[in-house]
């Protein structure tokens, strides 16, 4: 056992963590959030260049190959800069989705990603889904040439910006509903992206798919396999979420250690009252049982162990309570000034708030657990 | 960064649950698995250590030439591990996990040539004398004299919190030498046979209805200065350096699967009001994956701490202390919600070592009571929770 990184991994985190310090602070973010558009596009090619949009991809398709560990380290100084350019949409869920499939398309559409010319979003949780992957309703007729499209996806972030589409749907074949997956252009006839701007300072949208026409040539994988691409990819998805909390948290605890050892009331820094150094306290300590559910749970998904899954479920509940718990202390140890616009502190608490919610909330999640946890135990189970 | 584990860590693993399963008595396992306290009770202790000591695995942590092992830090962990899993007693951990490391590190050649050997073979029952009635938290305020005279030193004054003083020979003591100096200055450490003139132990009972605790009093006790460990006012080095001991080597979470795995398993046997199995109740289930998912968080913490300290414990074992003392008071309310309609009953005498006799309700919650309210203890001891939140801040947060 060990949980230290390799040489290349500190290196990596370094350069990850040198350049957001260089090239993002909060009020740049800020200023591109209060833009007319969704991210800054010189910063994506820029890490285009950098090389970190080939990270989660394998040579093959033009990529670096690297493991679940280099990108929580990505993620983590993501999470803790706060940045709002679309890496989880476009490469962990879109990328994370394509990778997966055997599309014809897929290496010459992957290597447009990494140069950083392409976007992407992935459709495929609706208004009902909430996490479950099985749970969708749209719907996928069988036509002469292809098939048809109709439903509506829910909160597709990067959708507004994205170039290609995944789409999920249900086809009813012989009474059995098969799930579907299919590659289309954004501005494909019938698809209607309904845009908005969220809490959290990105962009996303309603995906509705108004009798969607594609060609047979449009569909990624189907059944199994469809389910499979679905289940890897948001699990690895998961993950980084995890690891942005971890950033955040981490970023939480410094700035309010600082700002309390600098902050008078009573003629003293608010720091040196025993009830705030306790709940700081417990900001450290949430923070890092935190870290080493996010790290058993990185190597069981790089082990492809049997039980990944269960420690998956385990650090999302895990990173969530204690990444709103840390966020929450922030904004009440700061007092005021952290309630307002002007301050990150708030800022890290929404995206904490909505990252608990994407893709399964934290209570989903404990559920998720509590079931696999059972069959764990059962007899006859691993434990 | 991996979680496995190498050929050797698993051939070992294997070695001790062979062994484990060589040596476990039924009577062993029943007082392991009944537990009601951090401590195993004193005849299980002891006859396990005897096993233990024979097999040369009493004291894991020693260096092999004062009768320890060479095992890594992850073998250690790994038979900490499977000796709770497997329902092992544990062993008192004064003499082998706390005066031993000390005495190894400070102590001269004759101190360990002589007392070494005895706390293994079980010859020495040491017990720790540092908290006094007026000196809990805040130790360093203690007030039991030692005035030189000649080659001796005279004890007077009272230790509270011995646990088992009742069963020991012997106990290790902070003592103010010089009470003109600062509090934390002028303290010695030191060791004294409990039959010596002047000492008196006089058990108190908790509030389950059993004696671990002790008292104990010393009026003009005589103790040679070669029992001093370290040297004259610089105890409270030692008495810092003890403490990490104490926190640190203590695998909290193994001790918490068990107390899950115990939970786990009432839940498949008892129903709730409305008639179904616990394991099928929604808010049981709930509570039940909120505690294993904090386990599983503090398993990989102590596996961090344990890979970064290498043995060598430090401030993260606050962390742990706090953690795994707070996890386990959690799992313990748990199980009280389990044991139901028999929580009452008060039968002490089932839970000692190699009882045969009767007893009402199911055997599998037997000690939920009593280790509900032993275990009120464990955010007290050793450091409270409050005071490792003191060093944590200070430490970790530099404020």
């Amino acid at each position: 056992m060990n949980f230290e990184f390799n040489e290349e991994q500190k290196l990596l985190q370094h350069s990850v963590e040198a350049f957001l310090r260089d090239n993002y602070d909060f009020q740049r973010r800020q200023q591109q959030v209060e833009s007319d558009t969704p991210f800054d596009q010189d910063l994506w090619r820029q890490c285009a260049e950098l090389g970190w949009l080939g990270l989660p991809f394998s040579e093959e398709d033009g990529g670096l190959g690297a493991s679940a560990v280099e990108m929580m380290i990505v993620f983590e100084q993501l999470g803790r800069y706060l940045v709002i350019e679309p890496f989880f949409e476009t490469l962990v869920l879109f990328g994370g989705a394509l990778k997966r499939s055997r599309h014809p398309i897929r290496s010459e559409c992957l290597q447009q990603l990494i140069s950083g010319q392409l976007h992407g979003a992935l459709a495929h949780f609706e208004l009902h889904s909430r996490g479950e992957i099985g749970s969708i309703e749209s719907v996928s007729t069988t036509t002469d040439d292809g098939f048809c499209l109709k439903g509506c996806k829910t909160t597709v972030y990067n959708a507004p910006e994205a170039d290609f589409v995944i789409v999920s749907a249900l086809n009813l074949v012989r009474g059995e509903e098969l799930l579907q997956l299919f590659l289309l252009p954004a501005n494909k006839p019938g698809l209607e992206i309904e845009a908005y701007q969220t809490t959290d300072g990105r962009h996303a949208a309603e995906l509705h798919l108004n009798n969607v026409h594609v060609d047979a040539s449009c569909l990624l994988a189907e059944g199994s396999e469809a389910l499979a691409i679905l289940r890897e990819t948001y699990d690895d998805a998961l993950l980084l979420l995890c690891a942005e909390h971890q950033g955040a948290m981490e970023q939480l605890l410094r700035e309010t250690v600082e700002y309390a050892s600098e902050r008078k009331q009573f003629g003293q820094a608010i720091g040196s009252f025993q009830v705030l150094q306790h709940r700081m306290v417990d900001m450290y300590i949430a923070t890092e049982l935190a870290r080493s559910l996010l790290y058993a749970a990185t190597l069981k998904s790089v082990d492809q162990s049997p039980d990944a899954g269960l420690f998956i479920a385990a650090a999302k509940v895990k990173s969530d309570t204690c990444a709103k718990a840390v966020a929450e202390s922030a904004v009440q140890i700061h007092g005021g000034i952290a309630t307002t616009n002007e301050l990150s502190i708030g800022h890290y608490l929404k995206r904490i708030i909505v990252v608990s919610h994407l893709f399964g909330s934290t209570q989903y999640h404990q559920r998720r657990f509590g079931k696999l946890s059972r069959q764990l135990f059962a007899p006859g189970g691993m434990a | 960064m991996d979680l496995a584990l190498s050929a050797a860590d698993i051939a070992f693993r294997d070695e001790v649950r062979e062994f484990l399963k060589q040596s476990l008595t039924p009577s062993l396992k029943r007082s392991g698995d009944l537990m009601t306290s951090v401590f195993s009770n004193f005849e299980s202790a002891m006859a396990w250590q005897a096993i233990l000591a024979e097999k040369g695995w009493a004291a894991p942590d020693w260096p092999v030439e004062y009768g320890g092992t060479d095992w890594t830090v992850n073998q250690k962990i790994i038979y900490l591990k499977e000796s709770k899993r497997a329902g092992a007693p544990s062993l008192l951990p004064m003499g082998i996990q706390m005066l031993g490391p000390i005495l190894i590190r400070y102590g001269t050649e004759a101190q360990k040539h002589e007392l070494l050997p005895r706390i293994l073979s079980g010859e020495d029952v040491w017990c720790q004398g540092y908290s006094e009635p007026g000196a809990g938290s805040d130790l360093a305020s203690l007030k039991m004299r030692a005035v030189a005279d000649g080659d001796d030193y005279i004890l007077n004054g009272s230790k509270i919190w011995t646990s088992f003083a009742h069963r020991s020979n012997k106990i290790f003591c902070l003592v103010k030498t010089d009470v003109d100096s600062k509090p934390q200055a002028g303290i010695s450490f030191i060791l004294v046979d409990l039959d010596s003139a002047g000492v008196t132990v006089a058990p108190i009972v908790s509030i389950d209805g059993e004696v671990e605790q002790c008292q104990v009093f010393f009026e003009d006790v005589r103790v040679s200065k070669d029992n001093l460990v370290g040297k004259e006012n610089q105890g409270w080095e030692v008495a810092k350096c003890l403490l990490e001991f104490e926190r640190g080597g203590y695998c909290y979470y193994a001790a918490i699967e068990k107390q899950l795995a115990q939970v786990r398993r009432l839940a498949a046997e008892e129903k709730t009001a409305e008639g179904w199995f616990y394991e099928l109740d929604p808010v049981f289930s709930t509570r039940l994956a909120e505690l294993e998912i904090e386990k599983l968080a503090l398993e990989f913490t102590e596996n961090r701490v344990n890979c970064l300290a290498e043995g060598k414990p430090g401030a993260l074992t606050s962390l742990v202390k706090v953690a795994g003392t707070e996890l386990s008071q959690k799992v313990d309310a748990l199980a009280l919600e389990l044991r139901g309609t028999h929580l009452p009953l008060l039968q002490n005498e089932a839970l000692s070592y190699g009882f045969e006799g009767g007893f009402i309700g199911s055997e599998h919650g037997l000690n939920i009571m009593n280790a509900y309210l032993n275990n009120r203890a464990s955010t007290i001891y050793g450091g409270s929770a409050e005071i490792q939140r003191n060093i944590m801040a200070k430490q970790v947060l530099g404020l």
